[in-house]
């Protein structure tokens, strides 16, 4: 609570760049004109700050997700998991944030396999396995942007600052960065999940515990987001545009393709999750489109690439945390055994409606900042065919509508019983989450003025 | 006095002998293992302070050799305690051979002369043979055969092979060698150093379990006790690791072309083969046993980039690719020591003699540590960051990355996630609560796969350990 006042505060007259940096080395070796240098650095920009917020954010809002019945392993997990990902958003060296970032797959694969539902084991390994060949993809860039530094200067370092340099980056080779790129790329993509890369989501979303699932769909997802945005975009001037056209079309694909499939779920939880990945997709879009736009337009985009990510966090942990409430009374989230849910469980319902309603971007809710502001300024580059991106948003609207249309309202499926509406304790979490969205939805001055300053810097760099 | 460098060795000779001695009197597991334990830290205090750079009788004391010798000591170490369960009586012949073999061990890590290399590798050998046939069962009594049937014919590769190097180089000496067959050197470059390469690559690769010579490995691992399989994966593999190393790197300066080619197929074939099999196996010893083949195939790449260093490809001079790829080796087998020793010792936890994967379904309920330090140790083996094995595997592929060898890379790194499939498939069935196995919880077992497991954690972030060995890695 102290880092978030303190951060705000700190960030009022932000104006973009890399602030509180630290830096020390931890072992060197130097001899006959080499030098190896292992660093560990910390920094902070508007945006990783922001992020580091969510994150303890979103542990939080897992952790009070979870079941009394679990034990202090439980909790230990999802703290190093929040660790992990706060560490990942802070740090500044490469070699580090490859550590943070399989040290954020691994507690996170073990609430999943342990505590999970369904066919939890398989799940969970297919998520680190889909997540790991990511990784080590990324680990072969780094090291070849590591080796191509080495050439030039004679010093092993893997600094973000020296490495992301961009007199440093124009002279590495075509052949060579284009592998760098893929690795990147790769990584990222997974993460998100962007389209062909998608397959470990679903069973990963649906096996994991309701806890889980919010760490996955709030604080792992970022990370892709903070990779696309934070780490990848500055040396973006470097891009071909090829690709970013490529990258473009992989979020248009993601957009519709995960909101046809979340049509045709039958699961809240399994629809929740095509949904929260859908949502996902205007970030690899707002990446592509920046790449091409110029100018205050591109400020806007990046901006609600990464105003995305953050609401994304409070919308998602608002349906994931009413659906897990809602599981625990009814044990199913099987939209055909459910029905009229309005009548017995009032409140919870509108919870879940409200979350519903963000998801699918509706305006004074978190989610219509972000999607509204890349719709808007993708259209400077990619024209007409931001009509896509509105089918998508279509299709979003169809689906959670008829879902809450089948599930929440209608006649009540008497099978179920009488069921209990939620206690105060539960009340006051959602309340918690729900005035995050609401907030982040009608003032997002606040987080855009930090995050336009960010990204106008950004594209001062390219 | 010159023989004061030699203390270390004189010291282990003498302590084999006093336990045989001691064996008269008692056969006191706590007092004999207690002193073998002991002497063991004793030469490796010795050998670490000593002073380095000195050459006496055919021995050369460099950093180099002596981190190689400290880690085989350290190899011995971990197996003492836990044997303690593993070995049922006559422990005086037990550790004397474990302290004949540290010395044979040692001999073979300062020395650069073939038949001293020899001489002191069939003398870990020798040793081995016995410690695999140790309980006298019947599984114990068919792995120590077939173990000293394999091992019988490498040891005729080798003396081949050592002759035939001798036919073109005219020395035993590997520096003389070195100096003479490398480039400008005065001996041409000859077929029969070709034909000794192939020789010497059979006969040591049967001890290190590369690919078409590994399948003594998984009966014998699967067979012998825990902790010899423990030491057998370990350290007996070290050794003819380090000599192949040496021979590579200093006996075959013109046959680089094959040595590269040789070894980056042998490592591919290696892993994939060690992989693929430990995926389809469900006897839990056997399992560690093809990861252990697989390993052996990311260690050999540092051979292919030993070949490699010569090629014009290198983005970066000679001399900076050899000291990473070595530095490397050498980071790999201290945390090979320990992230493979462990799980094999940890299988002592279970009771019955043939471990199979479903033995060990609910080791977590029955001692939460030991299944997280378990669960540590197979996560450094599949490379996860924070243990010593990643640190071993990241800077593994870096040099092969400054080797500009992507390609290799990129197989290496498929290889390491289909390892995954396996290793988390240990740690899930270790944490599943069902089933109802008891487990041997002696508290040497215990503590030893706890401290292993600590160990390889604290490896995982000595960088600096890493950039030491930089600074040592040039033989």
């Amino acid at each position: 609570m102290f880092f978030i006042i303190y951060s705000v505060f700190e960030f009022r007259n932000y104006t973009g760049g890399v602030i509180a940096y630290y830096n020390t080395l931890l072992a060197q070796f130097h001899a006959s004109g080499i030098t190896i240098n292992i660093d560990f650095s910390l920094g902070l920009t508007g945006f990783t700050d922001l992020l580091v917020i969510i994150s303890l954010f979103i542990t939080m809002f897992a952790v009070l997700m979870g079941s009394k019945s679990h034990g202090a392993y439980f909790y230990g997990l999802f703290m190093a998991a929040g660790f992990g990902l706060a560490g990942l958003f802070m740090v500044r060296n490469f070699l580090f944030f490859y550590i943070f970032w399989e040290v954020v797959l691994i507690p996170v694969f073990f609430i999943i396999g342990k505590y999970g539902t369904g066919n939890r084991e398989r799940s969970s390994l297919k998520f680190f396995i889909y997540t790991h060949i990511g990784s080590l993809f990324l680990l072969l860039s780094i090291f070849t942007l590591s080796t191509y530094y080495f050439l030039n200067t004679g010093i092993f370092t893997f600094q973000i600052r020296d490495l992301t340099a961009l007199s440093f980056l124009e002279t590495v080779p075509n052949s060579g960065f284009y592998f760098i790129i893929f690795g990147f790329l790769l990584a990222f993509l997974i993460k998100l999940p962007s389209f062909p890369l998608h397959s470990w989501l679903p069973d990963a979303y649906n096996d994991a515990p309701y806890s889980g699932t919010i760490m996955l769909s709030g604080g792992l997802v970022a990370m892709g987001g903070y990779g696309l945005l934070g780490i990848l975009y500055p040396v973006a001037g470097l891009f071909p545009r090829a690709l970013a056209y490529f990258i473009i079309l992989l979020g248009l694909i993601s957009v519709i393709y995960f909101s046809f499939s979340a049509l045709f779920q039958t699961d809240l939880k399994r629809m929740a999750a095509y949904g929260s990945a859908a949502e996902m997709a205007f970030i690899t879009i707002a990446f592509g489109t920046a790449l091409l736009s110029t100018g205050y337009v591109r400020t806007l985009d990046l901006s609600g690439g990464m105003y995305q990510i953050i609401a994304h966090t409070f919308v998602a942990a608002l349906i994931f945390a009413s659906l897990s409430m809602l599981y625990r009374r009814t044990q199913t989230s099987k939209i055909y055994d459910l029905g009229g849910l309005n009548r017995e469980l009032p409140v919870l319902s509108s919870f879940l409606l409200i979350g519903m309603l963000a998801s699918l971007g509706l305006p004074s809710l978190a989610g219509f900042i972000g999607e509204f502001s890349v719709t808007i300024s993708s259209f400077q580059s990619i024209g007409l065919y931001t009509l896509f991106i509105v089918l998508g948003l279509i299709i979003t609207a169809a689906f959670y509508i008829w879902a809450a249309q089948r599930s929440l309202f209608g006649y009540f499926n008497e099978r179920l019983g009488r069921l209990k509406d939620i206690n105060k304790q539960e009340f006051l979490i959602l309340l918690f989450i729900l005035a995050g969205t609401i907030f982040l939805g009608v003032y997002p001055t606040l987080l855009f003025k930090i995050l336009t300053a960010y990204a106008s810097h950004l594209g001062g760099l390219i | 006095m010159i023989y004061e460098y030699l203390y270390a060795l004189i010291l282990l000779g003498l302590a084999g002998f006093i336990t045989l001695a001691a064996g008269i009197k008692t056969d006191s597991k706590r007092i004999l293992g207690g002193f073998t334990f002991i002497v063991l830290i004793a030469a490796f205090f010795i050998l670490l302070f000593q002073e380095k750079n000195y050459s006496i009788l055919s021995l050369n004391i460099s950093s180099f050799d002596t981190y190689w010798a400290l880690i085989f000591l350290v190899s011995i170490m971990v197996v003492i305690i836990p044997s303690m369960n593993d070995i049922k009586k006559r422990f005086d012949v037990y550790y004397a051979l474990l302290l004949f073999i540290a010395l044979s061990m040692v001999i073979a890590a300062f020395t650069y002369n073939l038949i001293v290399l020899f001489v002191s590798f069939e003398g870990v050998s020798i040793g081995t043979y016995v410690l695999t046939a140790y309980n006298k069962t019947k599984r114990n009594l068919e792995a120590s055969l077939k173990y000293f049937m394999i091992s019988t014919i490498g040891t005729s590769f080798n003396i081949m092979g050592i002759a035939f190097f001798y036919l073109s180089t005219r020395t035993f000496n590997l520096n003389a060698a070195a100096a003479g067959i490398g480039f400008g050197g005065g001996v041409d470059f000859n077929r029969s150093l070709l034909l000794a390469l192939v020789f010497i690559t059979i006969g040591f690769g049967f001890k290190i379990a590369i690919f078409p010579m590994q399948q003594w490995a998984i009966d014998t691992y699967d067979g012998a006790p825990n902790s010899v399989s423990a030491f057998l994966s370990t350290g007996g593999k070290l050794v003819a690791y380090m000599i192949l190393l040496k021979f590579l790197f200093l006996g075959f300066i013109p046959d680089y072309n094959y040595v590269f080619f040789f070894f980056a197929i042998l490592a591919i074939l290696t892993m994939t083969y060690g992989n693929l099999a430990a995926l389809m196996e469900s006897n839990l010893k056997r399992i560690l046993g093809y990861s252990s083949i697989a390993q052996a195939g990311y260690m050999i790449l540092v051979f292919a980039l030993i070949g490699y260093s010569y090629y014009p490809a290198v983005l970066v001079s000679k001399e900076v690719f050899v000291r990473f790829a070595i530095a490397s080796a050498m980071f790999y087998a201290i945390a090979y020591i320990f992230m493979k020793a462990g799980p094999f010792i940890a299988m002592s936890l279970v009771k019955s003699d043939k471990v199979m994967i479903d033995d060990i379904v609910g080791l977590s309920k029955k001692s939460r540590w030991t299944a997280l330090f378990l669960a540590i140790m197979l996560l450094s083996l599949a490379g996860v960051p924070l243990t010593g094995g990643f640190i071993a595997k990241y800077f593994l592929f870096f040099s092969l990355i400054i080797g500009n060898l992507w390609w290799l890379a990129v197989i290496a790194i498929i290889n390491s996630a289909i390892s995954i499939f396996y290793y988390f498939r240990i740690i899930i069935y270790s944490y599943r609560k069902e089933g109802d196995n008891d487990f041997n919880m002696a508290p040497g077992i215990k503590y030893s796969v706890i401290i292993m497991g600590l160990i390889t954690l604290g490896l995982g972030v000595s960088f600096a350990l890493y950039t030491y060995l930089a600074g040592i890695a040039i033989i």
